[in-house]
C-alpha cells in the first residue's frame, strides 16, 4: 500500500516553477530511495539458463508468446523507477514516487503462479501450467510487498518474486526516504518563499 | 501491462466522481439555457433560493422590528408600539420605502425628538427630501436628527440656498419649513415614474419582486388592479393575510382536535368536575390570537390579560400628551439653547471684529520707536507709520529726509573707508643710552652700540654687566646657615659666627614641649597631625 502524502504534487509543481533547483535537488533524492529497490529486484531475475527453455527468444516465433518471452537483459532493463506524478488511476490515485516492472516476461516471472499452481492451458499437455509454474518457484520465491496488517483476506496484488520482493525486502525505507525529501522541500522551499 | 509498487502516492479524486461533476455542471449550464430560450426564469433550485431569501429577509425585518419596540420600550411609550408599526406599514405602502429602512429611521428620530408625533413627521418629510435631492433615506433621517438638534452642517448637501453661516443661525423649524418648500411633494412626483411603481412593488413583493422583470410588472399591474401599483400591492397583502388566515385556522383547529380526542379529554368529558376540554380551548384561542396578531393589523382587544389596540387607554392617552409635552418643552429649551448660542456667535462675532481692527502692525512700530534705534532705523518707522496712516505729505517728507540721511550714511561710510591708515607716533623713537647706575650717560655700558637698537645689541652680543659692588660667594658657603638662619659664617662682616641657643618658654614650658604635646593630642582625638611626604607616613587625616 502507498503512503498517502497530500499536496506532494502541488509542492513539486511549485518547486519546478519557483525553486527548479530545490526541485532537482528533491527529485535526486527520491531517485536515490528508490534504486536500490530497482537494483534489489534485477537481482531476483533469474538467468536465462534457469528459466524453461520454451519461455525464452525464439527466432521466428509467431502467436501470442512471440513477444511474451523470457530475457533477463531485457526484464533486468524493465525494471524500472518513476519518481515523477503519474496519471490519477481508476480510484483517484496519483503516485509520487513508484517503481514498475514493464517487460511482459518479466511480469509474468514476477505474478506467475501467485494465484494459483497452475491451470489448463492451450497447450497439449495438461500439466503444463503447474510444470512452468513449478520450474520458475525454483528460482525464486514469492514475497508480499503489503505487509500492513489487516481484517480479512490479504490482497494478492503486492505478491511477487523480483520487484515487489525487494519492495517487501526494503521494509517500508524507501518510503521513508521519499517522505523525508519531501518534506525537507517543503520546509526549504516555506523558508525560502516567506 | 505493467506492473506498479506505489511508494508514495496523493488522492486527487476519483475519476468518475470528476467526470460526474462535469456532467452536472453541463446539464445545469443546459438546462439554464433552455429556461432562457423558453422563458422560464424559475426553477426549482431558484424557488428554493427564493425560499431562503425570503427567510433571511423575515429574519432581518423582524430583528429590526424588536431592535425599534425595544427602543421605544425604553422610551417609555411602550403602548405606542402598534401605532408606530402601523404607521411604518402605511408609510412603507405609500413611499415604496421599505420597512427595514423605516424602522431604523423611525428608531433614531424618536430617540432624538423624544416624541412619537414629532418622530413621524420628519419621517414623512424625509421621503420627500430623499426622493427630491436623490441624497439615500437614511443619510436624510440622520442629517435631519443632527439638525434638530442644532448640527446643520449636513444640510449644505441639499442646497437650500443657505450658507453654512445662516444654517447655524436658524432654528429647526425654519430649516424644516425651507426643506418642506423646497422639496414638497417630490415623493408623490416620484412614485408617478416608472421607477418609482417599482420600488413600490419591489416593496411589497420583497425580494422576490426583484427578480420580476418590469414587463412583468406591468402586465400584473394592468391585470389586476388596472395599472394602480397601490391597489396591486393592496391585492397582494389582502391575499397574503388571508392565506396565513387560513393556514393559522387549519393550525389551530388541528391542534384543538388533537388535544381534544386526547385521552386525557376523554377521561375528563366523564367528569364533571374536570374543565380540562375548556382550558384547552381558551389556550389555544389565546395562542391563535396571538399567532393573527403577528400578521393581522392590531385592533382593539386583548391577547390574553394584554390590551392591544392602536386606541390607547385613559392613562395611556394621558401618558403620551405628557410625552408630547415634555416634548414640545424640550423643543423649546433647545430652541431657546439655539438662541442663546446665536447671540454669543454674534457676541463672539463682534469681538472677532473689534479685536481685527486693533493694528498689531501699528503697535510694533510705535515700540520700535521709543527704544535707542538710529536715526534712519528712525525715519524709516515713522515713514512705514505714515504710510499705514496714508499721510502722504509726512510720508514723502519723511522719504525725503530718509533718502538724505541714507545718503549721508554711505558717504560717511566712503570717507571712513578712503581714510589712510595712522601712523606709529614712537615709530622714530630709539632706546636712550643708560649710565652704569641706571643714568642716562652715553658709552657706560661696555659692548652696547649706541648706534644700534636695544634688539640689535642683544641679538648681537651679550652685553658686560657693570661691577656692582656686591660681595662674591662661593656656593658651598651658600649652605651654611648662621645662627639665624643667615647666610655663611664670615658672609657678614660683624656678626658672630658662633652657634646661638634660644630657648622659648610660654606659660613656663618649652615652646617645643607645647608643639609635640599639642600634636600628641590631635593624633590621639582622631585629628590629621602631620604628614611625613618621604616615607608616607601619618599620611592619612581623620576627621
Amino acid at each position: 500500500m502507498p503512503t498517502e502524502v497530500k499536496g506532494a504534487i502541488e509542492l513539486r509543481k511549485a518547486l519546478k516553477k519557483f525553486e527548479p533547483e530545490l526541485a532537482k535537488e528533491t527529485q535526486k533524492e527520491i531517485v536515490a530511495a528508490l534504486k536500490p529497490i530497482v537494483t534489489r529486484a534485477r537481482g531476483y531475475l533469474p538467468s536465462n539458463e534457469d528459466m524453461p527453455s520454451g519461455w525464452l527468444k525464439r527466432e521466428n516465433a509467431g502467436g501470442r508468446w512471440a513477444t511474451r518471452f523470457y530475457d533477463q537483459a531485457t526484464a533486468r532493463r524493465g525494471i524500472t523507477y518513476k519518481s515523477s506524478p503519474s496519471k490519477a488511476n481508476r480510484k483517484g490515485w496519483r503516485s509520487i514516487a513508484s517503481i514498475l516492472n514493464k517487460n511482459a516476461g518479466g511480469a509474468i516471472y514476477e505474478t506467475a503462479g501467485r494465484k494459483t499452481s497452475g491451470r489448463q492451458g492451450e497447450s497439449t499437455n495438461p500439466n503444463a501450467g503447474q510444470e512452468f509454474i513449478a520450474e520458475l518457484a525454483k528460482t525464486g520465491q514469492f514475497k508480499n510487498a503489503d505487509n500492513q496488517k489487516r481484517v480479512g483476506r490479504h490482497s494478492n496484488k503486492q505478491v511477487g518474486r523480483a520487484m515487489f520482493r525487494a519492495a517487501a525486502e526494503d521494509e517500508g525505507k524507501a518510503t521513508a526516504a521519499v517522505m523525508k525529501a519531501i518534506e525537507k522541500a517543503q520546509s526549504k522551499f516555506k523558508g525560502r518563499t516567506q | 501491462m505493467s506492473l506498479l509498487v506505489q511508494i508514495a502516492a496523493q488522492f486527487v479524486g476519483k475519476k468518475e466522481f470528476k467526470e460526474a461533476d462535469k456532467a452536472i455542471d453541463k446539464l445545469t449550464k443546459s438546462a439554464k439555457k433552455l429556461a432562457g430560450a423558453a422563458g422560464i426564469g424559475l426553477s426549482t433550485a431558484a424557488i428554493v433560493n427564493f425560499g431562503k431569501k425570503a427567510a433571511a429577509a423575515f429574519m432581518a425585518d423582524e430583528k429590526a422590528a424588536r431592535q425599534l419596540s425595544i427602543a421605544v420600550k425604553n422610551l417609555g411609550i411602550a403602548f405606542e408600539s402598534p401605532r408606530i408599526e402601523a404607521f411604518i406599514s402605511d408609510l412603507s405602502a405609500m413611499t415604496g420605502i421599505t420597512d427595514d429602512q423605516l424602522r431604523p429611521a423611525m428608531q433614531r428620530l424618536l430617540q432624538t425628538t423624544g416624541s412619537v408625533t414629532k418622530a413621524q413627521e420628519l419621517l414623512t418629510q424625509a421621503t420627500d427630501i430623499a426622493a427630491g435631492s436623490g441624497v439615500d433615506y437614511e443619510t436624510v433621517v440622520s442629517d435631519l436628527s443632527a439638525a434638530y438638534l442644532g448640527q446643520t452642517k449636513g444640510l449644505s448637501k441639499y442646497s437650500l440656498g443657505l450658507t453654512k453661516a445662516e444654517l447655524k443661525t436658524m432654528k429647526f423649524a425654519d430649516i424644516q419649513a425651507k426643506l418642506n418648500d423646497q422639496f414638497k411633494g417630490s415623493n408623490a412626483a416620484y412614485l408617478d415614474t416608472y421607477a418609482g411603481k417599482f420600488a413600490l412593488i419591489s416593496n411589497a413583493a420583497g425580494e422576490a419582486s426583484e427578480k420580476i422583470g418590469g414587463a412583468l410588472v406591468e402586465s400584473l399591474i394592468s391585470a389586476f388592479a388596472a395599472g394602480d401599483p397601490e391597489e396591486f400591492v393592496a391585492k397582494i397583502e389582502g391575499l397574503a393575510t388571508k392565506i396565513a388566515s387560513m393556514v393559522a385556522t387549519a393550525v389551530f383547529g388541528f391542534k384543538k382536535l388533537y388535544y381534544l380526542t386526547s385521552d386525557q379529554a376523554i377521561l375528563a368529558s366523564l367528569n364533571p368536575f374536570d374543565d380540562y376540554e375548556n382550558d384547552v380551548v381558551k389556550i389555544i384561542d389565546i395562542q391563535e390570537k396571538m399567532f393573527r396578531a403577528s400578521f393581522e393589523q392590531i385592533k382593539m382587544g386583548y391577547i390574553g390579560s394584554m390590551p392591544v389596540g392602536i386606541y390607547p387607554t385613559a392613562a395611556e392617552a394621558a401618558a403620551a400628551k405628557k410625552l408630547e409635552k415634555d416634548a414640545i418643552e424640550r423643543a423649546k429649551k433647545l430652541a431657546a439653547a439655539q438662541s442663546k448660542q446665536l447671540a454669543e456667535t454674534k457676541k463672539k462675532n463682534a469681538l472677532d471684529k473689534a479685536a481685527k481692527t486693533l493694528d498689531l502692525e501699528r503697535i510694533g512700530i510705535q515700540a520700535a520707536l521709543k527704544g535707542q534705534i538710529s536715526e534712519t532705523d528712525r525715519l524709516s518707522l515713522q515713514l512705514q507709520l505714515a504710510l499705514l496712516d496714508k499721510n502722504d505729505a509726512m510720508a514723502t517728507k519723511l522719504a525725503g529726509e530718509l533718502a538724505t540721511a541714507t545718503k549721508n550714511n554711505a558717504d560717511l561710510q566712503a570717507a571712513l573707508i578712503a581714510t589712510p591708515e595712522a601712523p606709529n607716533p614712537y615709530r622714530n623713537w630709539s632706546v636712550p643710552d643708560l649710565g652704569p647706575l641706571g643714568g642716562l650717560a652715553g658709552g657706560v655700558i661696555a659692548g652696547v652700540n649706541p648706534n644700534k637698537t636695544f634688539s640689535e645689541n642683544l641679538g648681537t652680543q651679550t652685553p658686560d654687566m657693570p661691577a656692582f659692588n656686591v660681595p662674591q660667594y662661593s656656593a658651598d658657603s651658600l649652605t651654611q646657615y648662621g645662627p639665624l638662619g643667615g647666610l655663611g659664617a664670615g658672609v657678614i662682616a660683624g656678626v658672630n659666627t658662633q652657634p646661638v641657643n634660644v630657648t622659648v618658654t610660654l606659660d613656663g614650658k618649652e615652646l617645643t614641649s607645647i608643639i609635640t604635646e599639642t600634636q600628641v593630642n590631635d593624633t590621639l582625638s582622631g585629628t590629621f597631625s602631620s604628614v611625613s611626604r618621604s616615607s608616607n607616613k601619618g599620611a592619612v587625616a581623620m576627621l
